[in-house]
């Protein structure tokens, strides 16, 4: 138990900027959300019309959550209480792994388990900082919504909630890391489970049992198995239940011990899943620079296909029950079409070229990866090992890059596959092109992503990973929230999945593509005269 | 390479400068390896041989002065050139979920040749022997050695005109060392270029032909180990008898006469060594040692200056 506050100010030091930026991030989302919905949705009245038909459509109820009045407070609950709570689980799980199985692996946790620190005061300080960057977390929430003239009891189970979410977390990520022998097997389970996580409310959300006044949902059975449920069955501003984030901190501590338990019976350095041995000699399809950047992004880039085929499963099966439900409601048409630029027209089809413009995004998050791998080869010097052969820079960039445009359109086009696939077999086969045209549109805005990050590679080798998930994270947000939140248009304009047509609606607006390709052309022909002039930056 | 002067030499530096920021980690380094000589590249931590190196390798651009390889730029000529080239990194960085014997297939290929020849695939099998190297384990459950054994092997297992090897036997046990000087011999006995930058003096001592040491960026001192010694004192020992000690510091090239537990040590200027044979015969001294000048002693002399510099800010310290 020695030097647990060595090691606790040693890790508050190593993260002070990240966790800064996770802190006031969250809650400047919080803040810009607040006021926006606050001015765009002002009455009870125009509340009411968007929660009447919210309830309508099983896939909204999934996003966003289930409505329980239309008070400005619960109002917000709905839109965004989820995916705050998303944002700490995340925020917690990479905290966790970072100082866990990532100290492993490098060595690090060698180096401070030889000292009297042990074994197990490096985790119990990994917690204790986790619990701290959680109880910052609820009081900045707490405040912006105190801030802006909330109640204080919804605020603060709110603000608990979203805190709660990310402790529970705080135990998965260190669980995950006993369990698996690479940080990144750790988080991406981690993660993912929080994506399961988000999909259990989810379903609950949309199957629930919903109020005669047509305005509440009491959520399934399902939504009471995920952390992110328990957040909003606290009913903030519609209710105030504590006893739910009683349910986070008993999970929390549930994990912490099964770590502990775990971390008493394994050897340093070891995961619970033992590490398979490999091949002896390197097959033919580990026969190039191409075969290499494939081989190391095969998983991460079949994750996100996975993403992205389920999104599409989603939205070809329940798109269709929940249109023809709320079709003939005007109010409807706001809504939905504010997810698509200049979108308004047939409901179904203005749903398709929504759906397919959140598979454009998980896409997008694909492909910054493809180029924040090539960073990652950079800094840990296996780039060197390679560029010392024949292999010259350009086609080691190239080849990351090609990598990153194929599997991007190959998702793209099964995407659309899938959708058209789901309302086919629904009875419309009338959309199935036009599904597959909505998803392989996506592809300029796609290749935006890529050639901007790409050209940062290029010229900040350094800043490649966070400006990737910056990138990812404005564009998602500007791009999905900003016509609920009326932001002006130049702002909403930063997105490029607002320059996309909006197929399969009458009168696409084709001037974007050209745009975004001559942009993409010129900043990846920028980012290859660049990295064929630069020194190989490492560490 | 066409021309008779780019034939002779393989590695060619001068005045070369690499600025990072405000340090100057090079500043007007010299540096000239013939063809098929084993040249030992020394030189204490920091000094600029692994950003030597990475210019050699056309990884970092110069700042200043020219470098050539096989007479081309290493910078712009890199992928050709890169095609002669066998690198050993100082720090091997692997692809954590590949297995080593993944990666060694893997550089080979990279660097243009068919893993599938039996030629190849003998050598590697020799060479996966030879280092005691388990190949199918994942590379992130290699220690330092063993990372270090992908690189070589793979390196080792494809031939090549020039061997880049940054310090190749620091994470080596005596015994795979003892294998690595057996394959570096193979090497040079056939005829291939070598830069071996080392710490480990008695390996560059026993491999290499010629020798660069270099300090702050530049090269402080070049040549055959036999035209350094010639610079420096040898030293000569032999057992206390009660005459012959005394008769000894008459001899005018002796230097640093010391009697001490039995035995009368003393230094002399290295070419001086063989007229002073005949005078310790003529004494009849017994227990008679001739040790030339170790490359250590070459090394400590051109760095002596920091030791006494550090001894004494310790000693600064202690009396504190």
């Amino acid at each position: 138990m020695n030097g647990i506050g060595t090691l606790l100010r040693m890790r508050l030091r190593l993260d002070r900027w990240q966790l800064f930026s996770w802190v006031v991030g969250i809650g400047l989302v919080m803040l810009l959300t607040v006021v926006a919905v606050g001015r765009e949705y002002a009455t009870d009245t125009e509340r009411e019309a968007v929660l009447r038909l919210a309830l309508t459509n099983p896939a909204l109820l999934a996003l966003r959550g289930a409505p329980q009045n239309p008070s400005s407070g619960a109002f917000l609950a709905f839109q965004i209480l989820a995916f705050m709570a998303m944002l700490a689980a995340f925020m917690s799980t990479f905290l966790a792994v970072r100082h866990s199985r990532a100290d492993e692996e490098s060595g690090r946790a060698e180096l401070i388990s030889a000292t009297s620190a042990g074994r197990v005061s490096p985790t119990i300080a990994t917690a204790i900082e986790g619990t701290i960057a959680n109880i910052l977390l609820t009081v900045v929430v707490i405040l912006v919504l105190l801030g802006n003239g909330l109640d204080p009891a919804g605020s603060t189970l709110f603000g608990l909630g979203i805190g709660g979410t990310g402790l529970a977390f705080l135990g998965v990520g260190l669980l995950s890391s006993q369990v698996f022998s690479t940080s990144r097997g750790a988080n991406g389970w981690a993660a993912s489970l929080a994506g399961v996580a988000y999909l259990l409310r989810g379903i609950g959300d949309a199957t629930g049992t919903q109020g005669a006044d047509g305005l509440t949902t009491t959520s399934g059975w399902e939504s009471w198995l995920s952390p992110l449920g328990w957040a909003q069955q606290m009913l903030p501003f519609a209710g105030d239940v504590i006893w739910p984030v009683f349910l986070d901190l008993a999970l929390a501590v549930v994990l912490f011990l099964a770590t502990l338990a775990l971390q008493s019976v394994r050897d340093t350095g070891a995961g619970i899943v033992p590490a398979r041995s490999g091949r002896a000699t390197a097959s033919g399809a580990l026969g190039g620079q191409l075969g290499l950047a494939w081989r190391l992004q095969r998983s991460s880039i079949i994750g996100w296909g996975v993403g992205a085929l389920v999104i599409s499963l989603f939205a070809g099966s329940l798109g269709p029950a929940s249109i023809d439900a709320v079709k003939n409601n005007p109010a409807v048409t706001t809504v939905i079409a504010s997810l698509v630029p200049g979108g308004t027209g047939a409901m179904l089809k203005v749903f398709v070229a929504a759906m397919m413009g959140i598979v454009g995004l998980i896409v997008a998050g694909c492909v910054l990866q493809v180029v924040m791998r090539l960073r990652q080869d950079e800094a840990a010097g296996t780039a060197e090992l390679v560029l010392a052969t024949r292999v010259s820079r350009i086609r080691w960039f190239a080849s990351y890059l090609a990598i990153g445009v194929i599997a991007a359109a190959i998702i793209l086009l099964l995407s659309g596959v899938m959708t058209g696939a789901m309302l086919a077999a629904d009875g419309d086969q009338s959309l199935f092109g036009e599904t597959i045209a909505a998803a392989v549109v996506q592809l300029p805005a796609v290749l935006v992503y890529l050639a901007a990050l790409g050209l940062v590679f290029s010229i900040v080798p350094r800043a490649t990973i966070a400006v990737g998930w910056a990138l990812l994270a404005v564009g998602t947000f500007v791009g999905t929230f900003g016509g609920i939140m009326g932001l002006p248009n130049w702002v909403r304009g930063v997105a490029p999945s607002t320059h996309t047509p909006a197929i399969p609606l009458p009168n696409p607006d084709w001037s974007g593509v050209w745009w975004m390709l001559v942009v993409s052309v010129i900043a990846m022909a920028l980012a290859f005269v660049v990295v064929r002039r630069r020194d190989l930056a490492t560490g | 390479m066409t021309t008779a002067a780019a034939v002779k030499t393989v590695i060619e530096t001068r005045g070369l400068e690499k600025q990072f920021g405000p340090v100057r980690a090079l500043d007007g380094l010299d540096l000239a390896v013939s063809a098929g000589e084993v040249h030992g590249f020394l030189g204490p931590n920091g000094a600029g041989k692994s950003t030597t190196i990475r210019i050699l390798l056309g990884l970092a651009r110069a700042s200043g002065g020219t470098a050539t390889v096989f007479g081309d730029d290493p910078w712009n000529a890199a992928s050709v050139l890169h095609s002669r080239i066998a690198y050993v990194p100082g720090d091997v960085a692997l692809w954590p979920n590949l297995s080593g014997g993944e990666a060694i297939d893997l550089i080979a290929r990279l660097r243009g040749n068919d893993t599938r020849n039996a030629e190849y695939t003998t050598r590697r099998r020799e060479l996966s022997e030879a280092f005691q190297f388990d190949p199918t384990r994942k590379a992130r459950a290699y220690s330092k050695g063993n990372r270090q054994k992908v690189a070589l092997i793979a390196a080792l297992a494809t031939p090549a005109d020039l061997y880049i090897l940054d310090e190749p036997t620091s994470g080596l046990d005596p015994v795979m060392e003892a294998v690595f000087s057996r394959e570096i011999s193979r090497l040079a006995a056939a005829g291939a270029t070598v830069l071996l930058s080392s710490h480990i003096l008695s390996e560059v001592e026993r491999l290499c032909d010629r020798v660069s040491i270099i300090r702050a960026g530049k090269t402080v001192e070049t040549g055959t180990l036999a035209q350094m010694r010639h610079l420096t004192r040898t030293e000569i020992s032999f057992a206390v008898d009660g005459r012959s000690d005394t008769q000894v510091a008459t001899i005018p090239a002796v230097h640093d006469v010391v009697v001490a537990d039995g035995r009368v040590t003393f230094t002399v200027d290295s070419d001086a060594v063989n007229s002073l044979l005949p005078r310790l015969a003529s004494l009849g001294v017994q227990g008679l040692t001739i040790a030339p000048p170790s490359l250590e002693e070459l090394f400590l002399r051109h760095y002596g200056d920091d030791i006494r510099g550090s001894e004494s800010s310790l000693e600064k310290a202690a009396a504190r």
